[in-house]
C-alpha cells in the first residue's frame, strides 16, 4: 500500500518523491527521539522538538512562501532579488501539517511504537494525501495495524463505491461547471456589472464546496474499499448560522488541526478575554498562510478570525437572531470573504466587490429598456446583455437556484451514516457515477492541490 | 432480453448482500455505460461513425471527414483549398487548372493542414493544387488544444494525432448525449445541410442569413456584433513556418503547385491582433514563399457588409479572391484588396 500511494503521488511528477521521503524519515526519526519510549537521548526534548518543526516550516516555507518574502522584501527594502519560481510539491501543506502535529504527539509521549512502513502509510495513504482530510495518527495507525482491515469487507466496499461516486459527481459535474462561470468572472474583473459579480462570486463559492467536499468523499470512499476510516471534513458548511458553526462544518479537520496544535497552545480561550481574541486572530491569520502565499489569503484569514472574535462579543451581550437573518449573514459573509481568498491580485477582489455593492454599473436586459427610458443617459444604469463576461445568464442562474436547494440535501456523510443496501442507493450509485464518468473527459484540476 | 436484464437487477433488491449489491452495481454501470455507446453510435453528433455525408452538420468533424471521404472513396479530385472556417466560402467549382476540393474545418491551421496533405499523398493521390489559406490565428492556435476537440481533432494515426483507431472512436462512443438528440433519433427530422462533402466540400451559405442582410445592409453595417473581436493568442511561429517549409518541400517533391494567401481578416479582429508579431510571421513566411495577402486594412476589410461578423467574410469577397489569385475576371476587384507580396516589396508593404 504505501508502494502504491508513493506512485500515485510520483504520477503527477516523480521529482516531488525524494522530497515527501526526506520529510517522512526527518520526521520519523525526530519523532522516535522525542518518544521516551522508544530511544533516550541527551538533547533536551524541547530542543528536539523545535529542531523538528522548524524542518518542516522551512520545508514549507522554502517551496511555498519563498517567493512570497522576496517579492516582499524586494517591495519594502526597494531591493532586486531574482525570484525562485520554485514549482509547489503536491500537498506539501497536508502532509508537512499532519507530521507536524506527529511530532507535537510524541513530544506529549501520546504517540506508540511505529514502524516507519505504518508511519509512511499514515502520511502518503493515498486516497488522503492529495487534499485530506488531514488525518492524526491515534485515528490511523490502530486501523493500518489492524489484521481485520487486511479481510475483504463487501460492506465496506459497497458503501464507499456509493460515497466515492456521489464525490465525483459532485466534483466533475457540479463543481466543474461552476468552475466555467468563476474562472471567467475572476478573469475579467474589471469589466463585470451587478448581477455577473453575484454570478461570479456565487459560482466560487459553490466550486470551492462542491470541489473539495466532493474530494473528500473520494478519500473516504476510496479508503473504504480498504477498510479504513477516515474523518469527515465537511458537515452541510453552508447551512451554517454563525462564524463559529461555520469552522465547525468546514474543513473540520484543519479546523481541528489548529485547534490542537495552535489555538489551544496559544493559551485558547483560558486565558483573559481579549488574549482570547488574539489567539483567533492569530489562528486564523496563519490559517489564511497555509492557504496560500498571498495577502488576499492573509487577509482571508483576518477577516474570519475578526468575524469569530465579533461573534463572541456578541455572544457575551446575548444577543439573538432570527435563525434565517443568521444564516443569511453567515453565507454571504462566507462568499464574501471567498472573492479574496480567489481573487489573484488585490485590485481583482475590490473590482468584483465594488460590483456585487452596485458601486459599478448595473446592466439590465433589453426588455427593461422601455421602463427606465425617462431616466436616459445614465452610467449607473445601462441596457445590454447581462451576463456578456460569464456566460449564458439563464442557465447560470438555473445552477445557482441548484447550487442552493442542494443545501437542503443530506450531506455525504449523513447519507454514508444512513446508507443501506438498495435498489435506490444502487440507482443512485450507478447513475452517479455513469454521470461523473462522462463528464470526465474535460475535468480540470482539483482545487486544493495547490495548498 | 434488455429488460429482462434490468429486473434481474433490481430483483429482490430491498434483501439484498454487499456482495450482491457491488455485483447489481457494476452491472448496472456497465449496462448504463453501453447504452451511452449505443445511443452516440446512434446520434453520431460528428459524423464519424457514417459513410453517408449528404446531411453532414455544423459540427461534424469535418477534418477527419475530409481524409476519410478523400482517401477512402472514389473521386477525381486533383487540386485543394486548405484553411479554416474563413475559405469555406471559397467556391472551388470555377477555379481553372484542377479539379478542386475545399478542406475547410473550423480554426483549421497549417501544422494540421501538414498532415492531411501527408495523407492525401499516401493514399495514392497525385496532387495538383493546394491553395492554402491562412489566419491570424495559423500560427496562435496550439496543435494539441485540437487533440481534445472532437469536432476537430485530426485523423487518427497521424503524427499530430497518434490515437489508435479505437481510443480514436471510443472518444466519441463517450459523449453526454442530449435529450435533444436523444429525442431526434426517434423522429425523421431535416437535418440541416451545413457541407457540401460530395461536389464541393465547401460550407453552404444560409440563404435566409445572406437576404436578412441584403434587406436591410445598414441595419447589418451597424451591428455592435462588429465591435468585437475574434480574440486569439499564442504563439506557435517556428512549428507554424516549419509545417509550411515541408509542404513547400513536398510540393517540390511532388511537383505540386503551392499557392499561399492570407485571408482578409476583419478590421476589429485585424487590429486586436499583436500586429508586430502579425509582420514577423509575414517576413518569416516570405522565407519559405511568396504569398498574397489579403489581411491588413484595405476597402473589404473595413467594410461590415462584406462579413457575417468579425471572423468570417461573405461569398462576394471569396470570389474577390479568386479573381485576384488567379487573374480570372470573376468580379470587379478593388484595387487595393490584396497585394502579391515578394522580397521586393514587403518592406512598404508591412508599412501600411
Amino acid at each position: 500500500m504505501v508502494f502504491a500511494s508513493l506512485f500515485f503521488y510520483s504520477w503527477w511528477n516523480v521529482l516531488y518523491l525524494p522530497i515527501i521521503l526526506a520529510s517522512m524519515l526527518f520526521n520519523f526519526i525526530i519523532g522516535n527521539s522525542l518518544n521516551n519510549n522508544l530511544t533516550q537521548t541527551r538533547v533536551p526534548k524541547k530542543v528536539l522538538l523545535s529542531v523538528g518543526i522548524l524542518g518542516n516550516l522551512a520545508l514549507l516555507a522554502y517551496f511555498k512562501y519563498a517567493d512570497f518574502l522576496i517579492d516582499n522584501a524586494n517591495y519594502v527594502f526597494n531591493i532586486d532579488i531574482t525570484s525562485l519560481n520554485l514549482a509547489l510539491p503536491l500537498a506539501i501543506s497536508f502532509f508537512t501539517f499532519q507530521q507536524i502535529a506527529y511530532l507535537v504527539d510524541s513530544y506529549r509521549q501520546e504517540t506508540n511504537e511505529y514502524d516507519f512502513l505504518n508511519y509512511a502509510l499514515f502520511v502518503t495513504f493515498f486516497p488522503q494525501l492529495i487534499a485530506g482530510p488531514i488525518v492524526h495518527h491515534k485515528e490511523m495507525m490502530p486501523q493500518f495495524a489492524s489484521k481485520w482491515n487486511l479481510i475483504k469487507n463487501y460492506k465496506n466496499i459497497s458503501a464507499g463505491v456509493f460515497i466515492a461516486s456521489i464525490g465525483l459527481f459532485k466534483k466533475v459535474v457540479i463543481a466543474d461547471t461552476f468552475a466555467v462561470w468563476a474562472t471567467a468572472g475572476f478573469d475579467v474583473a474589471p469589466t463585470l456589472n451587478l448581477f455577473e459579480a453575484w454570478a461570479t462570486s456565487l459560482s466560487y463559492t459553490f466550486q470551492l464546496y462542491f470541489d473539495f467536499s466532493g474530494y473528500a468523499d473520494m478519500a473516504i470512499g476510496f479508503a473504504l474499499l480498504f477498510n479504513i476510516k477516515l474523518p469527515i471534513n465537511f458537515n452541510s458548511p453552508y447551512r451554517a448560522t454563525n462564524i463559529q458553526d461555520f469552522w465547525r462544518r468546514w474543513h473540520i479537520t484543519l479546523s481541528r488541526f489548529l485547534k490542537d496544535y495552535l489555538y489551544i497552545p496559544l493559551g485558547g480561550n483560558r486565558k483573559k478575554e481579549f488574549r482570547t481574541y488574539t489567539n483567533l486572530m492569530a489562528t486564523f491569520i496563519l490559517g489564511g498562510i497555509w492557504h496560500g502565499a498571498g495577502w488576499t489569503f492573509i487577509f482571508w484569514g483576518f477577516l474570519h478570525g475578526f468575524s469569530l472574535v465579533i461573534y463572541r462579543i456578541w455572544n457575551r451581550f446575548g444577543f439573538k437572531l432570527w435563525g434565517w437573518l443568521a444564516w443569511f449573514i453567515t453565507f454571504n459573509f462566507v462568499n464574501i470573504a471567498w472573492v479574496f481568498f480567489r481573487a489573484k491580485e488585490w485590485s481583482d477582489a475590490l473590482k468584483v466587490l465594488s460590483a456585487m455593492a452596485g458601486l459599478d454599473s448595473i446592466v439590465l436586459g433589453e426588455k427593461y429598456a422601455k421602463y427606465i427610458s425617462f431616466l436616459g443617459e445614465n452610467r449607473w444604469l445601462e441596457i445590454g446583455r447581462v451576463t456578456q463576461h460569464i456566460g449564458d445568464g439563464s442557465l447560470v442562474l438555473k445552477w445557482l437556484a441548484i447550487g442552493f436547494v442542494l443545501l437542503l440535501f443530506k450531506n455525504s456523510f449523513e447519507q454514508l451514516s444512513k446508507f443501506k443496501l438498495s435498489a435506490r442507493t444502487l440507482l443512485v450509485t450507478s447513475v452517479t457515477f455513469i454521470i461523473s464518468f462522462l463528464h470526465l473527459t474535460d475535468v480540470s484540476e482539483f482545487l486544493y492541490f495547490n495548498f | 432480453m434488455y429488460l429482462n436484464f434490468c429486473i434481474l437487477i433490481f430483483d429482490e433488491s430491498f434483501n439484498m448482500s454487499s456482495k450482491k449489491w457491488i455485483f447489481r452495481f457494476i452491472a448496472l454501470s456497465t449496462l448504463l455505460i453501453i447504452t451511452v455507446m449505443f445511443l452516440n453510435y446512434k446520434i453520431d453528433r460528428h459524423s464519424v461513425f457514417t459513410n453517408d455525408y449528404s446531411n453532414v452538420n455544423n459540427i461534424a468533424n469535418k477534418n477527419f471527414i475530409n481524409i476519410e471521404f478523400l482517401t477512402k472513396s472514389e473521386h477525381s479530385f486533383d487540386s485543394f483549398i486548405f484553411g479554416s472556417s474563413r475559405v469555406g466560402q471559397i467556391n472551388p467549382l470555377n477555379i481553372k487548372g484542377g479539379n478542386y476540393y475545399n478542406m475547410t474545418y473550423a480554426e483549421a491551421i497549417p501544422v494540421e493542414h501538414l498532415e492531411n496533405i501527408k495523407l492525401l499523398i499516401k493514399s495514392g493521390i497525385k496532387i495538383k493544387n493546394i491553395l492554402l489559406g491562412l489566419d491570424d490565428f495559423s500560427y496562435e492556435v496550439n496543435p494539441l488544444v485540437h487533440l481534445k476537440q472532437l469536432a476537430v481533432q485530426p485523423y487518427y494515426r497521424s503524427v499530430i494525432n497518434e490515437k489508435s483507431k479505437i481510443e480514436f472512436f471510443m472518444e466519441y462512443l463517450f459523449l453526454k448525449p442530449k435529450k435533444r438528440e436523444i429525442f431526434n433519433l426517434f423522429k425523421s427530422s431535416n437535418k440541416k445541410r451545413y457541407y457540401d462533402i460530395y461536389n464541393t466540400g465547401m460550407h453552404i451559405s444560409s440563404k435566409a442569413i445572406d437576404d436578412a442582410i441584403e434587406n436591410n445592409i445598414s441595419r447589418h453595417i451597424d451591428d455592435k456584433k462588429f465591435l468585437k473581436p475574434t480574440h486569439y493568442e499564442g504563439n506557435q511561429i517556428i512549428k507554424t513556418l516549419n509545417a509550411l517549409q515541408e509542404i513547400k518541400n513536398l510540393s517540390k517533391k511532388y511537383n505540386f503547385n503551392l499557392i499561399l494567401f492570407f485571408n482578409p481578416i476583419h478590421k476589429t479582429t485585424y487590429l486586436d491582433t499583436n500586429l508586430d508579431t502579425f509582420r514577423l510571421f509575414k517576413r518569416g513566411l516570405l522565407e519559405i514563399s511568396e504569398f498574397y495577402d489579403f489581411s491588413g486594412l484595405n476597402s473589404i476589410t473595413t467594410n461590415n457588409y462584406y462579413y457575417y461578423e468579425t471572423s468570417h467574410y461573405r461569398d462576394m469577397v471569396a470570389d474577390m479572391i479568386k479573381t485576384r489569385i488567379f487573374n480570372e475576371k470573376l468580379v470587379d476587384v478593388p484595387d487595393d484588396f490584396g497585394v502579391f507580396v515578394t522580397k521586393d516589396n514587403i518592406d512598404e508593404h508591412l508599412k501600411k
